[in-house]
């Protein structure tokens, strides 16, 4: 024993990250506090699985009512064809891309932090893209016909409008969806094998069908980190195109403001960034929440997803004011009237609190290590970037409908009703009360994950070097 | 045949596996599962089996791309896919479809290959006692087939025991007990820091008579042995799953020879912290302190079964035990009864030692030669409560060999003709 630690070298130390110590724990302990929450009810999240249900319900009803009554219940008017729906549609889609490209990038990256955040991540996704991809179908009135959009054969030789970005939204978002689902699920498949046995009633009936026989081998680890691998890399390009198209939604109109080609990056770093603050917003409530939970949720997590959210707020906005750059030199008229609008004009208040919430505060926040590694001021920072992010899109979308009419020169202004409010509140109930469920059902943190940057800690730190174990010729 | 040997740290369990691979066992019987990922992979070349994930899915992948390609040329060629001379699918657009089929054909195939290839280790529904162990975070291996006598014999001083014993064990521990609980005080729940010793507290063949030097190492922290309260370090306080176990193997680490550990032990006594003065108490519950959600309800059913319940008669009837009573194994199991038992049992069985007189239930004055010695009480009896714990005892299977106990029963019945 004293001799493996007298041995200690680093002579593989390069790919060590000695920023982050595991817990101390050992692995049953460890176990214990990723399935704290498993198969439990509480009051507390009774009620908001409840409110969120009735918020559901609420949304439900006013997108009968929609169907109906007919389109004119929201706000939407000529030439005002884009409102809060499809608003609501892109912040969603943004939220979404922290879950795939945040674990990716982090498994790919080799980074041992990534146990708590990766499964969090996933799963904020699964709820939010659904959400996301329901706003198109409520956009489009007739509901019943979304199968129009589908390339089937027909009798009168009818194709859906390739030439429609909502086209291609439907093949990126599919896309997407199955990706990360399939991503977050195979990824469980070990945890959901590893505690079968310790479930109860139905919960073990679950766990047995999903767990697909899991049992531990030494070669189905192998194959599972090899999967893991492969969606890693095969994710990446997909979120990119994924948010790259949804933003060609609007780069590819002629709506001043809107037609832009730093939009591509733009959307896509905006994505990240309002996806790393909903992580960081996720990883918080889990904290209060469950206190076992504050054993593996570290100040050094809030660290290093404080790292990457600083550099992706500092994209976003070079990215942001590239965007006003180019037209403000050439003094390009109808994007200079977008600019002073969006500056000086009934948007200016949402605006300016945009330039400081999501740019000016978190520069100096997150440049602070001590504010990175604090939690409430990190949590009210996360909700902050993110009402700031609904915000960009609103000023985005909105103002440059709204002072340029191609149709017949008359400009209005636009509110959502109700409807709108309600369905986009509606949303929101719908993810909340998603991960709250999930919660209850699957373990959030991945437990195998923890583990294993626990036992690869311990092994390195007795052992120092990595012992080939069997050697080529045996 | 079928052996199973649980390992609470991984390295172990590797060496473990090395060595049965060394000894030349049959690679295709032995198979170790894990909770997570060990830090070495232990398939043997031999076992390895066609691996193609990769492969597959960039020839899949390619197919995918290969086939967007030609639908571009096909929309361009072909009148049905054009309109006023054009066609209604552009290049730039097919090309995005193309991106995106060769994208999800991709993650389907990853999917496809991960559940084909695994097809091979999984079973749909696996055997739920096997699957315990790895559920609590040990690593298992598992031996079939001809090379299970041998695994047997060379796991024997390493933490394995068959899979009748292991069942037995599971199944009337959850009786004794008394709440369908794992026995899951068995191990050791030593907490090691990084830089500190790994090993748990184990009980080898040559430790039989006296403690090893080397095993008060593997107790203490490495060149801190004078610091017996760092040992306590490692019983995190408050923490539900520390037993009585935890607490006799830190005393241990405190008494070095078996002689004067009644003055070491009531020197403790003064010092005890009082978290642990608490939770000796608190193990003296039948509950042994496991949280209830790992209770799972249908466990006693499924880890009983009829044959196993016949194997446990045969051992209950077992009047005289395998080892003869004899002066060595007398003297074997004497040294063995005070280093593990006299703490509770006291000197010669009659009276409760130190720990003892902190149970709320008293432990039996096992030497007393009245109740014992009655013939109800075979040496397969004792044995089995030995191995498996009964109220506040905690199981000393893991601890102890099986002639281990044997030379115990036969010192407890040395102590009961000398009462008598």
């Amino acid at each position: 024993m004293t001799e493996a630690v007298g041995g200690h070298q680093k002579a593989h130390s390069h790919h060590i990250n000695y920023n982050f110590v595991a817990p101390d724990m050992s692995v049953p302990e460890i176990f214990d506090a990723c399935f704290e929450p498993v198969g439990k009810q509480g009051w507390k999240s009774n009620i908001v699985i409840a409110v969120c249900l009735g918020l559901i319900g609420w949304a439900f009803f006013k997108w009968l009512e929609q169907n109906f009554v007919g389109f004119g219940k929201t706000g939407l008017h000529i030439p005002i064809f884009w409102g809060y729906y499809i608003i609501t549609f892109v912040f969603w889609i943004g939220v979404a891309h922290a879950g795939a490209l945040i674990s990716a990038l982090l498994r790919l990256c080799g980074a041992e932090w990534k146990g708590v955040v990766t499964r969090v991540a996933e799963v904020i996704t699964l709820f939010t893209l659904p959400a996301a991809g329901s706003f198109p179908l409520i956009h489009l009135g007739r509901f019943e016909v979304f199968y129009y959009m589908l390339p089937y054969p027909n009798s009168r030789l009818l194709w859906p409008n390739f030439k429609s970005m909502l086209m291609w939204d439907v093949f990126a978002i599919s896309t997407y969806l199955t990706g990360s689902v399939l991503f977050l699920y195979v990824t469980m498949i070990p945890d959901l094998g590893i505690a079968r046995p310790r479930m109860k009633g139905w919960m073990r009936t679950l766990y047995t069908l999903l767990s697909w026989g899991w049992r531990g081998t030494a070669e189905e680890w192998k194959r599972v980190k090899e999967a893991a691998a492969l969606y890693s890399v095969v994710i990446l390009p997909v979120v990119i195109s994924v948010h790259t198209i949804v933003s060609w939604d609007f780069a590819m109109e002629v709506v001043p403001g809107w037609h832009s080609e730093v939009f591509g990056p733009l959307f896509f770093v905006g994505a990240l960034y309002s996806g790393v603050a909903a992580v960081m917003t996720m990883l918080t409530i889990l904290y209060w929440t469950y206190k076992p939970y504050q054993k593996l949720i570290t100040s050094v997590h809030y660290d290093m997803l404080g790292r990457v959210w600083l550099v992706l707020g500092l994209a976003w906005a070079y990215l942001f004011f590239n965007d006003f750059l180019p037209a403000y030199y050439t003094h390009e008229p109808e994007k200079m009237d977008y600019m002073w609008y969006n500056a000086f004009g009934a948007y200016a208040p949402a605006w300016w609190f945009l330039i400081v919430g999501n740019f000016v505060m978190p520069l100096f926040c997150l440049s602070s290590k001590a504010f990175r590694r604090s939690r409430l001021p990190m949590f009210m920072l996360s909700i902050v970037v993110n009402i700031c992010m609904f915000i960009e899109r609103v000023v985005i979308f909105i103002p440059g409908q709204e002072i340029y009419n191609h149709l017949n020169g008359a400009t209005t202004h636009y509110s959502p009703s109700l409807t709108e409010l309600s369905i986009v509140v509606g949303s929101f109930g719908w993810v909340i009360g998603g991960l709250c469920v999930f919660c209850r059902i699957f373990p959030i943190l991945p437990f195998w994950e923890v583990a294993e940057t626990r036992v690869r800690q311990i092994e390195r730190e007795v052992a120092g070097v990595k012992i080939n174990y069997f050697q080529s010729g045996e | 045949m079928r052996v199973a040997a649980e390992f609470e740290h991984c390295e172990d369990a590797l060496a473990a596996h090395r060595l049965l691979i060394d000894e030349n066992l049959d690679p295709e019987d032995i198979e170790i599962r894990s909770p997570y990922p060990l830090p070495e992979a232990p398939i043997p070349p031999h076992r390895e089996r066609s691996f193609h994930m990769r492969t597959v899915v960039r020839v899949m992948w390619g197919t995918a791309i290969i086939l967007g390609f030609s639908f571009i040329a096909y929309t361009q060629l072909d009148w049905s896919l054009q309109s006023d001379g054009h066609p209604i699918v552009s290049v730039p657009i097919n090309a995005l479809l193309m991106y995106e089929m060769g994208m999800i054909t991709a993650i389907l195939t990853t999917t496809f290959m991960f559940l084909w290839e695994t097809r091979h280790f999984r079973q749909l529904v696996p055997a739920l006692e096997e699957d315990l162990p790895v559920a609590h975070g040990s690593v298992v291996i598992v031996v079939d087939g001809n090379s299970a006598d041998r695994a047997r014999d060379l796991l024997q001083g390493r933490g394995a025991r068959s899979v009748v014993t292991y069942l037995l064990i599971a199944c009337l521990g959850l009786l004794c007990t008394g709440c369908g609980t794992w026995p899951y005080n068995m191990r050791s729940q030593v907490v090691n820091k990084p830089g500190e010793t790994l090993k748990p507290y184990t009980n080898s063949n040559a430790e039989i008579g006296e403690i090893a030097p080397a095993d008060l190492s593997l107790v203490m922290p490495a060149g801190d042995q004078a610091l017996a309260p760092a040992i306590f370090q490692n019983l995190t306080p408050g923490d539900p799953r520390n037993t009585m176990t935890d607490a006799l193997i830190a005393l241990r680490g405190l008494n070095p020879t078996a002689a004067d550990y009644a003055q070491k032990l009531s020197d403790f006594r003064t010092q005890m912290p009082a978290w642990l003065q608490i939770k000796a108490l608190a193990s003296s519950s039948s509950t042994m302190g496991k949280p209830e959600f790992l209770t799972a309800g249908k466990d006693p059913e499924d880890v009983t079964d009829r044959r196993y319940r016949v194997e446990l008669n045969e051992l209950m009837g077992t009047r005289t035990g395998p080892v003869a009573r004899s002066a060595e194994s007398g003297e074997r199991g004497k040294v063995l009864y005070q280093n593990n038992c006299a703490f509770c049992h006291g000197g010669n069985g009659t009276s409760p030692g130190p720990v003892g007189e902190l149970t709320q239930i008293p432990p039996p004055a096992i030497g007393s030669g009245q109740v014992y010695s009655q013939p109800q009480f075979t040496d397969g009896y004792l044995y089995f409560y030995i191995a498996v714990g009964k109220n506040a005892m905690p199981p000393f299977v893991t601890k102890l060999t099986p002639s281990e106990i044997w030379d115990i029963v036969n010192h407890l019945r040395d102590l009961q003709s000398a009462a008598r």
